[in-house]
C-alpha cells in the first residue's frame, strides 16, 4: 500500500506526536486521548479456544491422512486391475499380434520391439527405485 | 512508546522450539503455541472485521493455516509476528470477500470525509466525565476504517513496535506512521471543543 497522501513523511510532526502523548502529557487534550487509546476495549478468546482448535486441527491432519490413504489404495488397484487386463489379454491375443506384426514389418522389426517393451518394462517395475535406492545407500558402497 | 527492538535471542529460541515440538507431533504442543498467540491473533481479527463470530471463527482458521504451514516458518521474524501475520491475512481475505474498504484514503488533504464519519455521533455535551469521554473516544476510534483502528490497537494495546507492525501488515514504516498521525490528529481534533471544559 502507498504512503497516505499528505503526509509527505513528516518525521518531524510525528516524533511530536509521539512525545505529546508519551508518559503524562501535560496537555489535557493530549492526556485523555493517550489515557483512551491506552484502555482501548478489546475482548478475548473463550477460555476452551485453543483446546477447541488444537482438536480441530487433529482431526484435519487425520482425515487428510486417510483420504490419502484411500487415494493411494485406489490407485494401487487400479494399476493391478490393468496389469492384470494387460496380461491375459496378452495371452489372448498375444499370438495374433505378433503375427500381424511380423507379417507387416518383418520378423527384426517384432524382436526390435519386444526388446524396447521388455526395456520399458524393466525401468518401470517398482524394484527398480528400490534397487537405486539400495545402491546410493553408504552402506551397500 | 514500544521500541523497534528485535526479538530477544531466547524468545527466538523458544520459538523454535515450540515449532519443533508441533511438527514433531508433540501432544499438546499445538493447544500451547495456540494458548500462546491466540490474544494477539484475536485482537488482530476483531480489530478487523468487528464482528464476534466472525472473529472466533476467523481466528480458529487463521491457526488451521498456520498449523498446515508451519513447515514454512524460517525464523526470519518472532513467530508471534509470522502468525498475525497469518491472521491480518484471513481477516484481510474476509474483508475483501465482504466489499468492505480496509482503509479509507481521505480525497481531500484535511480527510474531512473520515473525519465526518468518525465524529458522527460524537456528543461531548453527554460526556460529563473522564469514563463517558473515553467511551466516547473508543466510540470514535470504532468507527475509524479496518486498518486505522488495527493499527492503533496493535501499537497501543498490544504495544508492538512500528517494525513488527509492518512485519505483519506489510505495510511500509512511513504508511504506518502516517496512518496512526493521522487517525490520532483526528480523534485529538475530536477533543478540541471540550478542551475549555477540562481547563475550567
Amino acid at each position: 500500500m502507498n504512503r497516505v497522501p499528505g503526509f509527505e513523511s513528516n518525521d518531524a510532526r510525528w516524533q511530536a506526536q509521539e512525545r505529546r502523548l508519551a508518559g503524562a502529557p501535560p496537555d489535557a487534550g493530549d492526556a485523555r486521548l493517550a489515557q483512551a487509546l491506552h484502555t482501548l476495549p478489546s475482548s478475548s478468546p473463550p477460555a476452551d479456544f485453543a483446546a477447541g482448535v488444537a482438536r480441530t486441527a487433529l482431526q484435519a491432519r487425520a482425515l487428510e491422512a486417510a483420504d490419502n490413504r484411500g487415494e493411494q489404495l485406489l490407485v494401487r488397484l487400479l494399476v493391478t486391475t490393468m496389469a492384470i487386463g494387460a496380461v491375459v489379454c496378452g495371452f489372448v491375443y498375444g499370438g495374433l499380434w505378433a503375427t500381424t506384426v511380423a507379417s507387416a514389418f518383418g520378423d527384426d522389426a517384432l524382436h526390435w520391439g519386444l526388446a524396447v517393451a521388455a526395456c520399458l518394462a524393466v525401468s518401470a517395475l517398482p524394484w527398480r527405485r528400490a534397487l537405486t535406492l539400495a545402491e546410493r545407500s553408504p552402506v551397500s558402497g | 512508546m514500544p521500541p523497534d527492538a528485535p526479538t530477544s535471542d531466547d524468545a527466538r529460541r523458544d520459538d523454535h522450539a515450540l515449532v519443533a515440538a508441533v511438527l514433531a507431533g508433540v501432544p499438546g504442543a499445538f493447544e500451547q503455541l495456540v494458548r500462546a498467540h491466540q490474544g494477539l491473533c484475536w485482537h488482530v481479527i476483531e480489530r478487523m472485521v468487528r464482528h464476534p463470530e466472525d472473529t472466533r471463527e476467523l481466528c480458529q482458521d487463521a491457526f488451521l493455516r498456520v498449523h498446515q504451514a508451519l513447515h514454512q516458518y524460517r525464523g526470519e521474524s518472532a513467530l508471534k509476528s509470522w502468525i498475525a501475520q497469518v491472521a491480518y491475512s484471513v481477516a484481510k481475505r474476509h474483508l475483501e470477500r465482504r466489499r468492505i474498504p480496509l482503509a479509507d484514503v481521505p480525497d481531500d488533504a484535511d480527510g474531512m470525509s473520515l473525519a465526518a464519519r468518525v465524529a458522527d455521533g460524537f456528543d461531548l455535551e453527554q460526556a460529563a466525565s473522564d469514563h463517558e469521554l473515553s467511551t466516547h473516544l473508543h466510540a470514535a476510534i470504532d468507527r475509524l476504517p479496518p486498518l486505522q483502528r488495527t493499527l492503533l490497537t496493535l501499537y497501543h494495546l498490544d504495544e508492538l513496535s512500528i517494525g513488527e507492525i509492518g512485519t505483519i501488515t506489510g505495510l511500509a514504516d512511513g504508511t504506518i506512521k502516517s496512518h496512526l498521525f493521522r487517525s490520532r490528529k483526528l480523534l485529538r481534533d475530536l477533543l478540541e471543543p471540550r478542551l475549555g471544559v477540562f481547563a475550567a
